[in-house]
């Protein structure tokens, strides 16, 4: 049976069936745990959260087996494989994003908004967009530039300068 | 402050050195985010929320709704350009945009587009600023528990005709309403849902998630993007005079078609009055009457001119609709609005009856802001096409790392936290899956603005009418509207279902 309904399906299709079930399942999981807190809540507190909650559980059971229906366990089984042996490029894609992200938030706190944000747009724009380095480090100035204008000229907002720039200057709680 | 005073003084505050250099900006930027494929009107609004906190409203204001006035333009200029919607509400331009470029009329179809744009957004201010004495009474018979019941009638027609799943969209709603609960409980001083944590106390950062749903979840996609934005660029054949006198052309074809434009322009401040149904819908809507009241319905498609001014017009006429409903009862119709909302929430203003009977200047200086900043979208449209459509030409991987510095530290700048930046990046992360998997981001959005209002109304509703305020007449007859048009749509997703599974 539960062959039957993927016969036909491509490896994308699978894919999104599965990622949509792994999704639902995990709000579901949150939102039973928002639930059982709630329960220890005042009446008061407790009220208008127990209300919204009932029937979003109800709507998530209803999803959960929609998307049950529409892909099924396999298919997570078959998307985790792809994943682990980087078959599936737009999970790559995202993935690799999401490393770059994390990149800039280390760079960020490590030497501050400024050089971080320097170091961030350069590596992506020489390494990933192949650009001159020239143009690339141009652009990473410029727009970092604009930046520090933006915020601290015009809006008065400071921006980190980064736990270097702290200790340097005598900072030694952690 | 009367209507007239507060017409002639947010005019003035309009055009005010301290708000119109502001007002530009923000039309400028909206434009050209509209002319980028992938980034859209709500995109722009996020970008700009993390500089309010040290603005003045009217100056706020004016920045914001400038950015959006613009992005629908931008978005049709793309569109007629190169075949490609800069925003998803462009997408009925491409029907006559993309025949009249091919037909060496690209001039026409931007300067018809442009001039549709400004008459549809002036159109849709005339009639908000008209609807005001009105709307300034009817706010007035709205108390607790009438706008308990409202928002969960606007909740229900976003989850309803909002696109996508109807229960993917009911889930976002609920789970944006619960968003709104996170932090200490403002009556018993409890503190729900934060898991031990300090950071969370006051709650979720609007401004944080407003970011991650927005700004961050769209960066995943455009990075996964490869090559330029549209793709090859064709540039126009024509030189730069011809294209000038084009639109000339196409400026006159506008006011020659003032039928379709008051139509269409009536269509969408109508449709934009209605949550949940936005401008998309009213583009397509606006495209679809222009054809069936047109004696030549067969050039439709082929390069009509009135196919590029319909849904252009509609557009832009549902700003002054979505305003209406946004400014009077709090509840914003679109992901647009209610950044617009949390927006108002961070500069300390307040929607409602406070707004259109002593802030009545400030609800002018919104809708001054629509059609000043739609005229700047059209003069630039006009005049800047070459300039402006290289923007589409810049490959994803050179903007994304520009525009996610910006992004983070637009979050990091709302109170100096990590854990905002922290918290944009959690909710970018699922804005990317929600609009992967057919969630809808604006009715997360939507139900996580109107989670404050549904508390404090249903508390202040309960003290001030018992228990059973919703028997009162107002909330009842809304109640009763709510259950059956969500009892009826429930009914008709059955019923689908079922016919498809015996067509089968």
């Amino acid at each position: 049976m539960e062959n039957n309904h993927k016969e036909g399906k491509t490896g994308p299709s699978r894919n999104m069936a599965a990622l949509d079930l792994c999704f639902i399942l995990a709000v579901g999981a949150l939102m039973t745990g928002a639930f059982i807190s709630a329960l220890t809540y005042d009446f008061v507190s407790a009220r208008t959260p127990i209300v919204i909650l009932i029937p979003l559980l109800i709507m998530i059971a209803i999803q959960i087996k929609k998307s049950y229906h529409a892909g099924g366990f396999a298919d997570i089984a078959h998307s985790f494989n792809e994943m682990i042996s980087s078959r599936n490029a737009e999970f790559n894609g995202v993935a690799g994003f999401f490393g770059w992200l994390l990149l800039l938030l280390v760079l960020i706190f490590l030497v501050g908004h400024y050089a971080g944000m320097v170091i961030f747009m350069f590596m992506l724009l020489h390494m990933v967009a192949e650009e001159k380095p020239g143009f690339s480090l141009t652009v990473s100035v410029v727009v970092t530039l604009v930046i520090y204008l933006l915020f601290e000229q015009v809006f008065g907002i400071a921006l980190s300068r980064g736990l270097v720039y702290q200790v340097w200057n005598g900072y030694s709680i952690f | 402050m009367g209507i007239v005073e507060g017409m002639i003084s947010g005019f003035f505050q309009a055009i005010s050195l301290e708000v119109l250099p502001y007002m530009i900006g923000g039309a400028i930027f909206g434009f050209i985010v509209g002319v980028i494929p992938g980034l859209s009107g709500h995109f722009a609004m996020a970008m700009l929320i993390p500089f309010l906190y040290t603005m003045e409203p009217a100056t706020g204001v004016a920045f914001l709704i400038g950015a959006h006035s613009t992005v629908a333009q931008g978005g049709g200029l793309t569109a007629i350009l190169f075949g490609i919607p800069g925003t998803g509400t462009s997408v009925a331009t491409l029907f006559d945009g993309t025949p009249m470029r091919e037909k060496g009329e690209t001039g026409i179809a931007v300067g018809a587009a442009m001039t549709a744009c400004f008459l549809g957004a002036l159109f849709g201010c005339v009639v908000i600023a008209l609807l005001l004495p009105a709307l300034r009474y009817i706010v007035l018979l709205f108390g607790p528990p009438e706008i308990f019941v409202l928002v969960l009638l606007a909740l229900s027609f976003v989850s309803v005709l909002g696109e996508g799943d109807l229960f993917k969209s009911i889930i976002a709603a609920l789970a944006g309403l619960l968003l709104a609960m996170v932090g200490l409980d403002n009556v018993t001083n409890q503190d729900r849902f934060t898991f031990g944590l300090l950071e969370l106390q006051d709650g979720v950062d609007l401004v944080a998630v407003i970011l991650g749903l927005f700004a961050i979840s769209e960066m995943f996609e455009l990075w996964a993007q490869s090559g330029s934005l549209v793709g090859k660029v064709e540039r126009t054949p024509l030189t730069a005079k011809e294209t000038q006198k084009q639109i000339f052309q196409g400026v006159k074809a506008a006011f020659v078609n003032w039928n379709i434009v008051l139509r269409c322009s009536s269509i969408g401040v109508v449709l934009g009055l209605i949550p949940g149904l936005g401008s998309a819908s009213a583009s397509f809507i606006g495209y679809a009457h222009a054809k069936q009241i047109s004696k030549d319905k067969d050039s439709f498609g082929k390069g009509n001119v009135q196919g590029v001014i319909a849904p252009e017009a509609s557009v832009n006429g549902v700003e002054g609709g979505a305003l209406g409903s946004t400014l009077a009862f709090g509840i914003p119709g679109s992901s647009s609005m209610a950044i617009l909302l949390a927006g108002f929430f961070i500069m300390g203003v307040e929607t409602g009856p406070d707004m259109v009977t002593n802030h009545v200047d400030l609800v002018f200086v919104m809708i001054h802001t629509i059609w000043i900043g739609a005229l700047f979208g059209m003069a630039g449209g006009m005049f800047l096409i070459n300039p402006l459509t290289r923007v589409s030409a810049i490959r994803a991987k050179i903007i994304v790392p520009v525009l996610i510095c910006t992004i983070v530290t637009g979050a990091y700048a709302i109170n100096h936290a990590w854990f905002d930046i922290g918290v944009a990046v959690v909710f970018g992360i699922v804005g990317f899956l929600m609009k992967e998997l057919g969630y809808s981001r604006a009715a997360l959005l939507i139900g996580f603005v109107l989670g404050f209002v549904v508390e404090k109304n249903l508390y202040l509703a309960l003290q001030l009418s018992g228990t059973y305020f919703i028997f009162d007449p107002v909330p009842l007859t809304l109640a009763i509207f709510t259950v059956c048009f969500m009892a009826y749509n429930i009914w008709k997703l059955i019923k689908e279902k079922k016919e498809a599974a015996n067509g089968k």
